[in-house]
């Protein structure tokens, strides 16, 4: 094993430092206080388990992913020094604060007057907007992930791990701690876009300036009935400014709730608002390509300028690459900007040296490649050619898929018509929210019901966007309790590739959608790859045989789509 | 690399029988029937890819349709989907287009309507008959022996991988793919004295009746080989009976691809022209090569099968990996039942 986790004098050695006592432990695994051997400076040393991980991947998009953590410099973010794996650990070695949480802070002290609670949530959003710029979110926002450096500033910890983690891991964690967690979160979406830290940010809002929370309760049900209906108590001592800001924030309906922008533009908030928390734009305005920050990613991505050109100019701003070209552009303003305020933390040069390569870790053969043989027959002539008016379209980009209807009518139009459409194909439904339905259609051959729910996003000011969702909760009762596993059709599942025979029950996570960090609002890339790619599945590995079941899951969800869609394309 | 990517129907019950009988494997031999065993030690869920195309289709699309959809998914096979009967009931594979052009084509100046026309139901009506079986496939969790077992006696090339939970279609399993997955394993298994065999001694391959064409055999009658004899490839040959080309099933889709199948007139090395520029020569080997050297070679070039040659290059035989996997695994020391 290739790792650099050496016994050093009785000590667990990471890299160049030395771990010390445990910091705590988070929804990934334990955190601990590290010092570098020679320099004494400190850092938290994160250790992912890599089986908490959605996939063993790590030479591909995973890394990718921890490379542009990297890149995020923001005042208010916990800094990722460097990433060390392991086959069995991932070790993050992070920007380390010496004030604790802002949970226990506020536990210890309780609540903080107006002034003070404003200024850390400035800091909060600020810093939850900046990653939110550069297609990060957060999904676990709670004051236990705000730290507090010496000065009494808030860092927010663990940005983008969320995204790592398998839906279904991520549903059991937030299960765990569900206090923060938004409506849609809890009732089992997992579209988990920015909205959802809007929430989060909300509800640490009220903390701060409550020392409670908006939502609370031992008995778990009536936990999530009081998030779902997004009732909360208001002190008298608050100030009514403040109060309707909060009700904007803790809208259950993500599309009416307050978006960064409006936040911004609150009087509440804009009071004493520190200028380098929010900078000018230039960068975003600006068509000019940057030469040095292109470079910069060729570099650290070892790919062509044309790679990352053809990025930008698509505007594929989820793409690694078109992340890192702005990231990098962001940080040297940054440095320009608000200089020594996070330079100070940052590590000597001699921690930055890359990645130990994680070789002796075998080969298997779902990464072998196939593509040379399909490649043969691909580029000569495809079924688009049977289609002239969509051809035309399909650049040197793969066409983007999703399985969805897109439409500019009205929002309470568009679902109007889908429930006419529905009821004449005899379906059932359930209005979760006015946007939000649990449909179900019983299969008149197998005698089974087929369930999937819709729900209609935003994708800019006039577009909206109907997203079909299989659910498949009937082949999980008595499996986990928990989470109800929703698959989407519009995305392949995941799951962890499996090493051993004996660890399969553990090691099989059930799949699940993979864009859990697509922003339902602002058109993010619902769905990239084909249709066709979604019919994989994960299995069960339990060794088990049940009796087949009859039908196709997957197939069926197709037809009860096909059919809503070609009604609806009338 | 690219070479040609074939798939082939050919099992010759020819090898079978000579292979009965003739290895002679003691018993306590810790070699007995180590391919086997690591077969049954594995499930074929190990070897579906975390993620990968499968392209279904409704009996009720058109066949020509599929063909096309087949060719711009770069996949070479699909499960039919009947949505009357709500199952699986079939594979579509580039066997059913050259049965397709083999039945129905007559000249280049009549445009085939059984193609044009046809839906895969009305198709598998005419070609099935009254023969319709239940579709062949298996659970992830059956063992990679059950899968090689239901591959070789079935005598089909795709067999999809069907979650019973779910009734999804998981993945389709190949011969490819199983060699593969033991190749990458290979290193962990204890080497076999089998392996440093020569094909020859080990008798493994076809030997006898190799179907073949020469340069101008017309491509009309090279798929009628293929739905005769139930071939997967044909090498070409010239006067001398030394192996120039190979024309195999997969080259046929081509024909789609370029939307050429309504001449068939064509001589087959016209119709391999299309793959000029990236084709490699034929994959040969020699009946003195050890089976090692012909694995390695078989799965670092992905293709189904090698031309087995003498010294001047002439066909003497036909090595798959259909003969491979038959010998490995059901014949390697085992009786086949267990």
């Amino acid at each position: 094993m290739a790792t650099d986790k050496q016994k050093h004098e009785g000590r667990v050695k990471i890299g160049h430092y030395i771990l010390g006592d445990t910091l705590g432990v988070g929804t990934f695994g334990k955190v601990k206080v590290g010092q570098h051997e020679l320099t004494k400076h400190q850092v938290a040393v994160k250790i992912l388990n890599r089986q908490k991980i959605r996939s063993l991947d790590v030479v591909g998009k995973i890394r990718r992913e921890i490379q542009n953590l990297k890149l995020f410099r923001h005042p208010h973010i916990i800094k990722l020094y460097q990433v060390i794996s392991t086959p069995t650990d991932i070790f993050m070695v992070m920007e380390y604060v010496s004030g604790g949480e802002l949970f226990d802070y506020i536990c210890k002290n309780g609540k903080l007057d107006e002034k003070e609670s404003r200024r850390l949530f400035q800091q909060i959003i600020s810093g939850v907007d900046y990653c939110h710029r550069h297609m990060v979110v957060h999904r676990d926002l709670k004051p236990e992930n705000v730290l507090l450096d010496a000065n009494m500033n808030a860092k927010i910890a663990d940005f983008g791990l969320s995204n790592m983690m398998s839906d279904g891991e991520f549903l059991r964690t937030s299960c765990g701690s569900p206090n923060y967690a938004a409506p849609e979160v809890i009732s089992g979406r997992l579209y988990a876009g920015p909205e959802v830290d809007i929430w989060s940010s909300g509800v640490i809002l009220y903390a701060l300036l409550c020392g409670t929370l908006p939502f609370d309760d031992d008995h778990v049900p009536t936990l999530f009935k009081k998030i779902c209906d997004g009732i909360f108590f208001t002190p008298q001592y608050l100030n009514p400014s403040v109060t309707s800001l909060l009700k904007h924030m803790l809208q259950v309906d993500p599309m009416k709730r307050a978006t960064i922008k409006e936040i911004r533009e609150d009087e509440w908030f804009k009071q004493d608002l520190p200028k380098y928390l929010f900078p000018e734009d230039a960068a975003y305005s600006s068509n000019m390509i940057d030469e040095e920050a292109l470079k910069e990613v060729c570099e650290k991505f070892e790919c062509t300028e044309e790679e990352v050109l053809n990025c930008l100019y698509s505007r594929n701003h989820h793409d690694p690459l078109a992340v890192a070209y702005h990231l990098i552009i962001d940080n040297r303003r940054i440095m320009t900007e608000a200089k020594d305020f996070y330079l100070a933390s940052s590590p000597p040069d001699s921690f930055l040296d890359d990645l130990p390569a994680h070789h002796t870790v075998k080969v298997h053969p779902e990464r072998v490649p196939f593509l040379m043989t399909e490649s043969q027959t691909r580029p000569r002539h495809t079924l688009d050619e049977l289609n002239p008016q969509k051809s035309k379209h399909l650049g040197v980009r793969r066409a983007k898929w999703h399985l969805g209807i897109r439409s500019q009518s009205k929002p309470n139009d568009i679902m109007s018509e889908v429930c006419r459409a529905m009821k004449q194909l005899d379906y059932e439904w359930k209005v979760v929210n006015p946007f939000f339905l649990r449909v179900r259609r019983k299969n008149p051959v197998t005698g089974m019901h087929t369930k999937m729910s819709l729900q209609l996003y935003q994708v800019d000011s006039r577009t909206y966007l109907l997203d079909f969702r299989s659910i498949d909760d009937d082949m999980m009762e008595g499996k986990s309790g928990t989470a109800t596993p929703h698959r989407s059709g519009s995305v392949g599942n995941y799951r962890t590739t499996l090493k051993n025979d004996k660890n399969e029950c553990d090691d099989a996570v059930k799949g699940d959608a993979s864009a859990p960090s697509t922003p339902p609002i602002s058109g993010g890339k619902l769905a990239e790859g084909s249709l066709a790619s979604s019919l994989t599945s994960s299995v069960d590995s339990t060794g088990g045989e049940f009796l087949p079941r009859p039908g196709s899951h997957t197939i069926e969800f197709f037809e009860m789509c096909a059919n809503l869609i070609k009604l609806l394309a009338r | 690399m690219l070479g040609c990517v074939n798939f082939s129907t050919n099992i010759v019950p020819a090898v079978l029988d000579e292979l009965d009988g003739k290895k002679e494997a003691p018993i306590e031999d810790p070699e007995y029937n180590v391919y086997a065993r690591f077969m049954k030690s594995h499930r074929c869920y190990d070897l579906v890819p975390t993620s990968s195309k499968l392209v279904v289709f409704d009996t009720s699309l058109q066949v020509k349709k599929a063909f096309f959809a087949l060719v711009s998914n770069g996949v070479r096979a699909a499960p039919l989907w009947d949505s009357k009967t709500q199952c699986f009931v079939g594979m579509l594979t580039i066997t059913d287009f050259i049965n397709i052009l083999h039945r129905y084509y007559k000249s280049p100046l009549v445009q085939i309507y059984e193609l044009e026309e046809h839906k895969i139901e009305t198709w598998r009506e005419v070609y099935l008959q009254d023969s319709f079986k239940p579709l062949v496939s298996i659970s992830p969790n059956a063992s990679l022996y059950d899968a090689v077992s239901s591959l070789l006696t079935n005598k089909i090339h795709r067999l999809p991988v069907i979650d019973p939970l779910t009734g999804n279609t998981l993945y389709i399993l190949t011969h490819k793919r199983i060699l593969k997955f033991l190749k990458l394993f290979i290193c962990e298994i204890p080497k076999t004295a089998f392996l440093s065999q020569t094909l020859e001694e080990l008798n493994i391959g076809t030997f006898h009746n190799i179907a073949v064409v020469n340069s101008n055999t017309p491509l009309y009658a090279a798929l009628g080989i293929f739905v005769d004899q139930r071939v997967s490839a044909l090498p070409v040959v010239d006067e001398n009976g030394r192996v120039v080309d190979i024309y195999s099933k997969f080259d046929v889709i081509n024909l789609a691809a370029e939307k050429t199948y309504n001449n068939l007139d064509i001589t087959v090395t016209k119709a391999l022209q299309h793959r000029s520029q990236y084709f490699e020569g034929v994959l040969t080997c020699r009946d003195s090569e050890t089976l090692e050297a012909i694995i390695n070679r078989l799965v670092e070039a992905e293709v189904h099968r090698l031309v087995i040659v003498d010294e001047q290059e002439v066909v003497k035989g036909i090595v798959s990996l259909s003969d491979i996997l038959q010998a490995l695994v059901l014949t390697n020391g085992d009786d086949g039942t267990a």
